[in-house]
């Protein structure tokens, strides 16, 4: 269970304006925490697409919209495990961080939330598909009373800091057999706490104290744009992604991305 | 490259748009994302005004762009295509590379080095 509260935290309102300002704060603490200027500059492009989406389809372009993002470092807690005594904020988690993103936005069915077929090649419906291809694990839920939560599990990599090995379709050593990054991508379920466990206090992720809720609008509204995520299993009111989901070759081969 | 040059500057951005021998080169400055890509699709679009034969998007001082920036080029690759006009991206920086590639896009652009390997990509 994640008990404490987050490393990091933002609240901003729904103007695009505002993107730099959040994606430069959350680039400079992946850098602190230990991930490469490529990798910490693609998890603040993964809360940038989050963002957007949030704008456009959460907010439909209304920039008055409230928005909170946390971001907890996860520390290596492996080694506590294996002796016998878990860590209890991060039992046998492996180090890397993690970010929540919430709003007051309108709710949608998390399994709806999915890419575009990469292969039908137009503007627009991207967003998604680079939020899961850049983090190790993404959890959509809905909010208790209103809004959606998105939580974001990014791992620190063996060898983290060159970028040659920690770039897109990197993987870690020996994770595919040969031991070599043959241009292929990952993406893993969470090894880290589970999202839906990781609560500062309370058991929920994000802003429990921030945000002045009104009365909960209408669940399952339609998410225009941001469509389902294919190959995800579905909990009441969740989406989460299944271990091994998504490994794909990067040339040819089936696309397993939503 | 000769030609006129058209400044635009927006909060986030300017927009420089160079005649070529046998196009026109845009070459913006600044992040690109939901905030300002608008601002480049308006420059992308009207360079294409007059349907020439190339048009070359220098990205060399573009140091981000996200996806919203991605749409602005598929849409004027969507246009250049009705037209009949050579779309080149070039100068592309580490983060720009790398979202292009996420969303494998880098087989469906043509990118060239820079504006001179551009002018004959």
């Amino acid at each position: 269970m994640m008990k404490r509260d987050p490393d990091l935290k933002l609240e901003l309102t729904s103007h695009p304006k505002f993107l730099a300002a959040a994606r430069t704060m959350i680039g400079h603490a992946a850098q602190r925490i230990g991930f490469s200027p490529l990798q910490a500059g693609q998890v603040s492009l993964a809360v940038d697409e989050a963002l957007c989406n949030i704008i456009n389809h959460g907010y439909q372009r209304r920039t008055d919209g409230r928005i909170w993002l946390s971001l907890w470092e996860l520390e290596d807690t492996r080694e506590k495990a294996d002796r016998g005594r878990p860590n209890e904020v991060e039992a046998a988690g492996r180090p890397g961080l993690m970010i929540v993103i919430e709003d007051l936005a309108r709710q949608v069915d998390p399994s709806l939330i999915r890419s575009r077929d990469l292969d039908d090649i137009r503007p627009g419906g991207l967003g998604v598909h680079i939020i899961r291809e850049v983090m190790d694990s993404v959890t959509y839920e809905r909010r208790e009373q209103q809004g959606m939560r998105l939580t974001m599990v990014k791992h620190l990599r063996p060898r983290e800091g060159n970028d040659a090995a920690a770039a897109p379709g990197a993987c870690e050593p020996g994770c595919c057999g040969s031991g070599e990054a043959d241009g292929h991508s990952h993406q893993r379920a969470a090894g880290g706490p589970s999202p839906a466990a990781a609560n500062p206090g309370t058991g929920r992720p994000g802003p429990s104290e921030a945000p002045k809720l009104p009365a909960a609008g209408p669940p399952g509204a339609g998410h225009p744009g941001v469509p389902g995520i294919p190959g995800v299993e579905i909990e009441p009111g969740r989406a989460r992604v299944p271990a091994g989901r998504g490994v794909r070759r990067r040339s040819g081969g089936p696309h397993h991305h939503g | 490259v000769e030609g006129r040059i058209i400044m635009a500057d927006t909060d986030q951005i300017t927009v420089n748009t160079t005649a070529l021998a046998d196009g026109i080169l845009v070459r913006p400055t600044g992040d690109i994302d939901l905030s300002c890509s608008p601002a480049l699709r308006q420059h992308l679009a009207a360079a294409q005004l007059d349907k020439p034969r190339r048009l070359v998007i220098d990205l060399s001082e573009v140091p981000y762009m996200d996806s919203s920036g991605i749409a602005t080029l598929l849409e004027a690759m969507q246009i250049a295509r009705r037209n009949g006009t050579r779309l080149v991206l070039c100068g592309l920086r580490e983060k720009v590379r790398s979202i292009i590639e996420i969303t494998r896009l880098d087989s469906v652009f043509t990118i060239a080095a820079d504006p001179s390997a551009a002018s004959t990509a």
